[in-house]
């Protein structure tokens, strides 16, 4: 190929600077930094008439408000509360955060979230976000992960008819916190990973804890509904030593296990 | 009372015969025959929804060739996601529909995401991929939709030098869809059939037709069918998608949104790619309000009808 032709071929997979204002413009609608009236008007459209010209831009508008469903719908999809719960100012940075991360066209949002989640965390690192939001979506992210969000209800209705089994006083553990209990899959025998969350108007706390048997089969009781004399069974372990270990947690406020 | 846009849909039927009709005159082919239309390859496919896995590998579905997935949203992801897709492709062949390329903008293309997809395909044995003629990247920021491209040459062969790296890099043939577009970028002089023509022609890639999408752009920019169809590359049409459109309330503008059921005019069009193009893999998308999986099942049905129609077409011809 001659070296003109080659100077041609780089050229052409360059963009011409037409191309990169359109795309830039469409960045700052989608980002909400500009209407789609102005963008219309920085567009110039001469040949359209009034009529074709409105429906231009509601045609924009529409992009811009699609992909404000989707950025939206992604964040509330996986951090259920999040958007709602923080102030302008924070909201602000979280939505700014998201519009730098990556994510997917599926409405399940099974998209690329992990980078989202750092993001939130680098937020809290610079102390733009309260350092509770960084448990919070380490702990979001891993109910996620594990398929286990849809179920949290129902795993907050067994912790509670759980609680009351063992006389605990359920009225106050709902008021004070919820609670979310999730498994790995059994990385060794009689061991398991254990997330234990709790929510009081003004905290959130989030507990990494190694399953030792008895553990595992508190978490048993309460994570799949099944009597504690089975748990301890399947556990080889004493309902004694099961007892215990929920009693201690719902005690400590870590109701699962314990 | 009826809109402009219920008035360009009515006013842009094609010939042929409606799903329904193809339900009802549907024949009950000899089990030789069945098997002989699968042994010419995957004809009926279905966009995978997370929640029909379970339900998808409990017992056999033989109206489902093949499943689509987006790339996304497996990618970088738990193991456990990973593993149930790997029970499906147990059952089923995968192929690959993503949305992140960006082929048509202007950022560099992110090589971490091709070395991504490059192993997700390996992983899957997933024979090629697809993305879109658009973009959703600019800036380093995801813009949440995939938006048209201005419609010239230097456009073309741009997207087209792109389209190619992409391919080399991931060693799988690549298939750009013909996307939905709500409005005309800026400096366009071409139509979109020229486009994509220039596009493959000088990427040496193949098309995945969406005829929802050419049915939308007809009816919102008031093109004609016909002319598109006889404009576009048929003949390198590789697989078929086809879905459901929603109406914007705030514009009338039709949107493919996979959130309804084709229409009975999309079907018909469907019908006509087939004739010209012959039997391709045709893909059925659902994205939101999707129904059951039974009652998918039965849209499928129509998807099979008119792939084998298109097949006896090319038989006998």
């Amino acid at each position: 190929m001659s070296e003109r032709l080659e100077e041609e071929k780089a050229a052409i997979s360059l963009p011409s600077e037409e191309e990169a204002r359109y795309f830039d413009s469409l960045r700052r609608l989608v980002h909400g930094e500009c209407s789609a009236g102005q963008l219309l008007r920085e567009w110039n459209p001469a040949a359209l008439d009034a009529a074709a010209g409105y429906r231009l831009e509601r045609n924009l508008a529409f992009y811009a408000r699609s992909a404000k469903r989707r950025r939206l719908h992604f964040v509330e999809g996986i951090f259920p509360g999040l958007l709602a719960a923080l102030d302008k100012e924070a909201r602000g940075l979280v939505e700014s955060a998201y519009q730098k991360a990556h994510g997917g066209r599926d409405v399940d949002w099974l998209g690329n979230a992990a980078e989202f989640r750092q993001l939130i965390v680098a937020l809290v690192e610079e102390g733009k976000l309260h350092p509770c939001w960084r448990d919070h979506v380490h702990h979001r992210w891993a109910l996620y992960e594990l398929g286990l969000l849809p179920e949290l209800a129902s795993l907050r209705q067994r912790a509670s008819e759980a609680a009351e089994g063992l006389a605990i006083n359920p009225t106050l553990r709902v008021q004070q916190f919820e609670y979310d209990p999730i498994r790995t899959k059994g990385e060794a025998a009689g061991e398991a990973q254990l997330i234990a969350y709790f929510v009081s108007p003004h905290h959130l706390k989030v507990e990494w804890l190694r399953l030792e048997a008895p553990v595992l089969a508190a978490m048993r009781v309460v994570d799949e509904g099944i009597p504690l004399a089975a748990a301890a069974e399947a556990s080889a372990c004493s309902l004694a030593e099961v007892r215990e270990q929920m009693v201690h947690y719902a005690k400590r406020g870590l109701f699962v296990a314990a | 009372m009826e809109t402009s846009a219920q008035r360009r849909y009515r006013s842009q039927r094609l010939t042929g015969s409606a799903p329904e009709a193809c339900a009802s005159t549907r024949r009950e082919d000899s089990s030789a025959e069945r098997e002989d239309a699968r042994s010419y390859g995957p004809n009926a496919g279905l966009m995978l929804r997370h929640e029909w896995i379970p339900a998808l590998i409990e017992r056999e579905h033989p109206e489902i060739s093949f499943i689509e997935v987006y790339p996304e949203n497996y990618m970088k992801r738990s193991e456990r996601l990973l593993l149930e897709l790997e029970s499906l492709a147990a059952h089923y062949p995968l192929t690959s529909h993503g949305v992140h390329l960006s082929l048509g903008g202007v950022d560099p293309l992110d090589a971490a995401y091709l070395e991504g997809i490059a192993a997700f395909f390996e992983r899957f044995d997933i024979p090629w991929f697809s993305d879109h003629l658009g973009a959703s990247v600019h800036g380093g920021e995801i813009l949440h939709e995939i938006f048209p491209l201005p419609l010239h040459r230097e456009s073309a062969r741009r997207v087209a030098a792109r389209a190619k790296e992409a391919q080399a890099r991931v060693g799988r043939p690549l298939l750009l869809e013909n996307t939905a577009f709500y409005f005309l970028p800026p400096g366009s002089r071409w139509s979109e059939a020229e486009f994509i023509r220039e596009v493959l022609e000088q990427s040496d890639t193949a098309l995945l037709l969406d005829v929802n999408n050419l049915y939308v752009n007809a009816l919102n920019h008031g093109l004609s069918l016909e002319r598109t169809l006889n404009a576009l590359p048929l003949e390198r049409v590789r697989e078929i998608h086809i879905g459901g459109f929603t109406v914007d309330a705030h514009s009338g503008t039709l949107i493919d949104t996979h959130a309804a059921a084709p229409v009975v005019p999309v079907w018909q069009l469907l019908e006509e790619v087939l004739r010209r193009c012959g039997p391709k893999p045709v893909l059925l998308e659902w994205e939101a309000n999707y129904p059951s999986l039974e009652a998918v099942k039965t849209q499928l049905l129509f998807l099979e009808q008119a792939w084998s129609g298109a097949r006896s077409e090319r038989k006998s011809a």
